[in-house]
């Protein structure tokens, strides 16, 4: 017994982790593609190349022939190269209008993809707020009343955005709930958009706050299509100091009273968006993706992401944009 | 309880058939000439005969049961070469020589009592032959001239008889035990009658040959040794068959399905070599009297007890405790009762906690059967069987970070139940009847509370999830089986059999640590179904050549308002030369309940789920062609097969992201997604083919074997990679096994043990997308990397020492020799950096088996 429990304790210094090379097929790049139209905005796409998870080189598609047909008017527009693999065409997409993306990238098959710019939506939001015992914002509760085509099912986006109002002096700095949100032009909204598409270099702090909410779609409230939908959102403190965090410029572990001031300072502002089928998926695959692609197991299959874009990967998806301005 | 009643009905109109089997045992003696004198004195009937051909003084030995006139005129045309032809209009009887007779009964071990199938029953002077069946049932046509029958099985003294001793029904067939018989020899005379095929039957002391992880035979462990079926992978549980999953082997215990036969990873199977009479398998050319899974069929028949005195055995070993008890409890009643209980957990949690950081982990199992079986007559018998198990493994785990402190309990439960009776009888000479009646329930329960708590702004904040994975499955299994002998070369298995399904499935999401709102409830429902069959195969043997195994199998499935029906045929063609066979099977199957097993990376969420409205069966076709040589000393066997597939299901999508989030030291925003399981899946489709081949060899006091399989299994959804083909997670490009029974003297012996396979295929997230800010993985494409491959050697001595007179066994050995670390699980971590464009990648295996030592001691008496 004495010989047994030696080997016991034996194997019991024993690592049963190892460090180890992952032994994979030959990798072969994709052309990625991605172009999200906005009303708000001009046709726009990105091309560039997938590549093996530790090459850090990346390798733009800056020499395709690119186009958008617009199917419902006829009209075709050439998007002209920008460097980057980024190539534009100075219009805007139409509500309700569908649009067929074409791409030579001279490799032998066209690249191509359909999507649809939803229609306009009107939208009424109410938002309570919680506050805990020391006065401090708790949650905030959105009321979403959505009005839309009642014979087609609708997909929609909920943006929450932070910003510092420009001139700090004119505002109340108290709580930002209390005083209610409020956005002063157009153009924050639109580079709220160029952040969340990678576009902006610019790090102006009073606009730069992102953080999807949710997304939901007629059904989850019909049986399919809806002319009316109220949704319900809660937004917990967390969430607020999460967007917060993402973009101040500030330690992730700042604390305190300096933090607390800071924080109590930055405005929000809601956005619903009416988007396409495709890009509903795209997001909503996205959103587990990320959570499960951080970490990989031979026990793990990676959430896969719903791509739309033949003979490449990528999103070709459409946003109605409606901004709701909450005082 | 529509189905109970079909099966009282099956009962009822099987009675008169009780009644005519039973058999007392005593006999009185006739001469023609008193059996004449018998039937003109009771009957209208006058007998006519020619002296000159039957000596009306020859003895015939009839039954005392026997009363009636008609009875014993049957029983003589049937067992003696007297042939009587009826003249109805002269009321005449004529009794006249017939060149044909039979026997039949029963054959036994002399020693306990206990039938035994397979064994092979021929007369050398014709070339009449046959076999034993499953319940060690004989029947064998002979011819004037035969004159004595030779019993011949592996591991038995042969018998010769003279014919005088066979005549009659129920004859009782002793075969004494010899070790020293070897098992080629037997091939040898099976080849010469035409009878040979059965690569498919193993006994107990075939399946000593190998050791398992624990140092002690077992089943599975045996099963994972053959060409077809996979070597496995580190703490697999079940066996994969010619590319097939684990859920699509039909695994029955005494005719009832089992639905988890391994425990802890594989460690050991649920069933204990002791109890095990007999095992079929049988992964292509499957009979048709099998059915409801895709890819093979394991056929184990319990011993039914000692019949003649008591024996048992007890054995310690690292693994834990096994008894097996077995006796008469009267003259026509035995018991065999056997038991397991695991004692790794309180040597395998320091491992674990010292490795994996466990916190109290507890790895157990345990096992209790229990057989009673009751002899009408020696044809005629009721066996109830009785099975009761259960694993538990349970496990916490705690770290602190700088952000945060991670907290997770686990706990995976499962076990099977069994309980069905059996009723085996003559109905005649000719027609041998199997009908059972019993039920299953299988449970499986999977729990994960997860926790992060950690300070956000000063505050204590604390985000969690629950998941509950719950499969729970009831069977009430009903079913009668003709085997009906037409011929020495002709056999017919006719019957149906009909299940009642009821399962329980179901994923409970929850974002609280343990869920304690008890508002909230599972949304999955339980699924009733019905799944009736009706099989028939026949089999032929023709010249001395070619034999042919033809069939079908109707399947009706019942779900929702749906019925499925599907019509399965069987072929299996053989011809064989005198030391060399070759033969083509083609085998569909269909699958009406089936496993639906989480990819993910957290706990195991399988779940038995029914083909529903929505969900078709699925459905299999095997195609095999094989071919065996057989010399003095060497088997060998060579085969190639192809598998189609339809109807796979499996998760979209990962199913328990929370584990993820726990070790990849992340906190995210969890929501629980709490879906029925039917909108969680993807169907699709699958195909495996591939070349095996094996070399049995067997001298003196080496017994050996080695397989090789080259092969390739793939998976197609049209949801998944654009619907392009991706490898089978099981899919093993080479397996290898190869092992070594070497018997040093009588007393003592030394096994090897070595075992190699591809490993699993798994979706490595490889690609990377987009441009800064905008970056995010994903897998090129699904299974596209493989696990390192798995093997390991194994040594086992063992000895009996001699003052215990062959009563004591004693094996010490060494699991995994040469400490190879094979992997559990890989893990990948993806480092991301300042660089938004920069992934570091850190891999790392987990192994759970490094080095394992093997003892064991039992003591039989």
């Amino acid at each position: 017994m004495r010989i047994l429990l030696a080997i016991i304790s034996v194997i019991s210094f024993i690592s049963c982790q190892e460090e180890i090379e992952i032994k994979g097929g030959t990798f072969e790049p994709e052309i990625y593609v991605k172009s999200i139209l906005s009303t708000d905005a001009n046709f726009e796409v990105q091309m560039s190349e997938t590549r093996y998870v530790t090459d850090n080189q990346i390798t733009f598609i800056d020499n395709a022939d690119v186009s958008i047909l617009d199917l419902t008017s006829g009209d075709a527009f050439q998007l002209d190269n920008q460097g980057d693999g980024i190539y534009k065409a100075k219009s805007s997409p139409q509500t309700g209008h569908d649009y067929r993306l074409l791409i030579d990238a001279h490799l032998g098959e066209f690249i191509y993809s359909h999507t649809r710019v939803p229609n306009n939506i009107d939208v009424k939001a109410q938002i309570d707020t919680i506050y805990d015992n020391e006065g401090l914002v708790e949650s905030l509760d959105i009321n979403l009343e959505i009005e839309n085509d009642p014979n087609t099912e609708e997909f929609y986006t909920v943006e929450i955005q932070s910003y510092m109002p420009e001139n700090l002096e004119d505002k109340d700095t108290s709580n930002p709930f209390e005083q209610g949100l409020t956005v002063e032009s157009e153009q924050s909204t639109e580079n709220a958009e160029d952040t969340e598409d990678g576009d902006s270099n610019e790090t102006r702090d009073n606009e730069i706050a992102y953080k999807g909410l949710d997304f939901f779609s007629d059904s989850e409230f019909s049986d399919g299509e809806a002319s009316s939908i109220n949704a319900q959102i809660k937004v917990d403190r967390n969430q607020l100091i999460e967007i917060y965090r993402e973009n101040c410029n500030c330690s992730s572990s700042a604390t305190g009273s300096q933090f607390n001031e800071e924080f109590n300072m930055r405005h929000y502002l809601i956005k619903v968006n009416s988007v396409s089928y495709e890009y509903f998926n795209y997001i909503r695959s996205r959103e587990l993706n990320e959570q499960t692609s951080n970490f990989n197991t031979t026990h793990t299959t990676p959430s896969s992401i719903e791509f739309n874009i033949g003979n490449g990967i990528g999103i070709f998806g459409a946003v109605n944009v409606q901004t709701v301005y909450i005082n | 309880m529509k189905a109970l009643l079909h099966i009282a009905v099956w009962f009822t109109f099987s009675l008169p058939a009780l009644a005519q089997s039973i058999n007392t045992g005593s006999s009185q003696n006739y001469s023609i000439e008193e059996l004449i004198s018998r039937i003109e004195s009771t009957t209208n009937w006058f007998c006519s005969y020619n002296p000159d051909i039957i000596n009306d003084s020859e003895i015939l030995s009839i039954p005392k049961s026997l009363t009636s006139t008609q009875a014993i005129i049957d029983y003589v045309d049937q067992y003696y070469l007297f042939d009587f032809v009826e003249r109805p209009n002269e009321n005449k009887l004529l009794i006249i020589k017939s060149d044909q007779f039979s026997i039949q009964g029963l054959v036994v071990d002399s020693l306990t009592g206990e039938t035994i199938p397979d064994v092979l029953i021929y007369s050398k002077d014709n070339f009449n032959a046959s076999h034993t069946n499953v319940d060690g049932y004989y029947r064998l046509s002979l011819s004037a001239t035969d004159k004595e029958i030779v019993f011949q099985h592996l591991g038995y003294n042969k018998l010769v008889l003279p014919i005088e001793q066979l005549r009659g029904k129920g004859i009782l067939i002793q075969l004494s035990f010899s070790s020293s018989i070897p098992e080629i020899l037997i091939l040898e005379s099976e080849s010469e009658f035409n009878i040979s095929s059965n690569d498919n039957i193993y006994n107990r002391s075939q399946i000593d040959h190998v050791k398992g992880i624990m140092g002690r035979a077992d089943v599975l462990n045996y099963i994972k040794t053959l060409k077809s079926v996979s070597a496995g992978a580190e703490g697999q549980n079940g066996y994969n068959v010619r590319g097939g999953g684990i859920d699509q082997n039909l695994i029955l215990m005494d005719g009832f399905s089992v639905y988890e036969a391994s425990h802890l990873g594989g460690m050991s199977s649920i069933f204990m070599n002791d109890a095990v009479k007999k095992v079929h398998f049988y992964e292509g050319g499957i009979p048709s009297r099998y059915g409801g899974k895709l890819s093979s069929a394991l056929d184990i028949r319990l011993l039914d007890g000692n019949r003649k005195s008591w024996n048992s055995k007890a054995a310690l070993g690292i693994e834990g405790i096994n008894l097996h008890t077995n006796g008469p409890l009267s003259d026509k009643t035995s018991i065999s009762i056997s038991g397991k209980l695991s004692l790794f957990s309180p040597l395998a949690s320091p491992i674990l906690q010292s490795n994996l950081n466990f916190i109290d982990p507890e790895l157990s199992y345990g096992d209790a059967y229990l057989k009673l079986t009751h002899w009408i007559d020696d044809t005629n018998r009721l066996s109830l069987t009785g099975y009761i198990g259960n694993d538990l493994v349970k496990f916490g785990r705690s770290a602190v970070t700088a952000r945060a402190e991670y907290i997770d309990n686990n706990r995976i439960e499962w076990g099977n139940k069994i309980l069905g009776g059996q009723w085996h009888t003559t109905l005649s000479p000719k027609v041998f009847v199997k009908s059972k009646l019993g039920l299953t329930q299988y449970n499986f329960n999977s729990q994960g509370a997860y926790q992060i708590n950690f300070n956000q702004n000063n505050e204590e904040r604390s985000t969690a999830f629950f998941i509950n994975t719950q499969s729970d499955l009831f069977d009430v299994v009903g079913g009668t089986e003709l085997e009906i002998y037409w011929n020495n070369n002709a056999h017919m298995n006719v019957g149906i059999e009909y299940i009642n399904h009821s399962n329980s499935p179901s994923i409970f999401e929850e974002e609280n640590f343990y869920s304690q709102d008890t508002t909230l409830s599972v949304i999955d429902s339980t699924y009733r179904s019905k799944e009736w069959s009706f099989f028939l195969e026949n089999e032929w043997r023709l010249k001395q050549n070619w034999k042919i195994n033809a069939g079908f199998r109707f399947n009706q499935f019942f779900t929702g308002v749906n019925a499925y029906r599907h019509f399965n045929p069987r072929l299996s063609v053989q011809y064989n030369w005198t030391k060399s066979s070759i033969s083509a099977s083609y085998s569909a199957m269909s699958q009406f309940i089936q496993l639906l097993s989480n990819s993910g990376p957290g706990l195991p969420s399988d779940l038995w789920v029914p083909s529903t409205d929505q969900l078709e069966p699925q459905r299999s076709n095997i195609l095999d062609l094989s071919y065996w040589v057989k010399s003095n000393n060497i088997r060998f066997n060579s085969s190639i097969f192809y598998k189609r597939f339809s109807n796979l299901i499996d998760y979209t999508n990962p199913t328990d992201i929370i584990f993820s989030l726990i070790i990849s030291n992340q906190i995210f925003n969890v929501q629980a997604d709490n879906q029925p399981w039917e909108e969680r899946i993807s169907i699709g489709k699958g195909r495996s083919y591939g070349f095996e081949s094996s070399v049995y060899y067997e001298k003196n006091k080496l017994t050996s074997q080695l397989s090789y399989t080259l092969s390739k299994s793939e998976r197609q959804f049209d949801n998944i990679d654009d619907g392009a083909w991706f490898p089978f997670k099981f899919d093993r490009t080479h397996d290898i096994k190869f092992w070594i029974d070497y018997r040093i003297n009588s007393r003592s012996s030394f096994n090897i043990n070595f075992a190699y396979t591809t490993g699993n295929a798994f979706t490595f997230t490889d690609t990377k997308v987009g441009v800064s800010p905008d970056i995010f993985l994903i897998p090129s494409s699904r299974n596209n990397a493989r696990s390192p491959s798995f093997h390991h050697l194994d040594i086992l001595y063992t000895i009996m020492p001699k003052k215990y007179n062959g009563q004591m066994s004693l094996s010490i050995g060494i699991y995994n020799l040469y400490a190879r670390r094979n992997p559990f699980y890989i893990i990948i971590q993806q480092n991301v950096t300042d660089n938004p464009d920069e992934v570091l990648l850190e891999t790392n295996k987990i192994s759970i088996y490094p080095i394992l030592p093997q003892f064991n001691i039992s003591y039989k008496w």
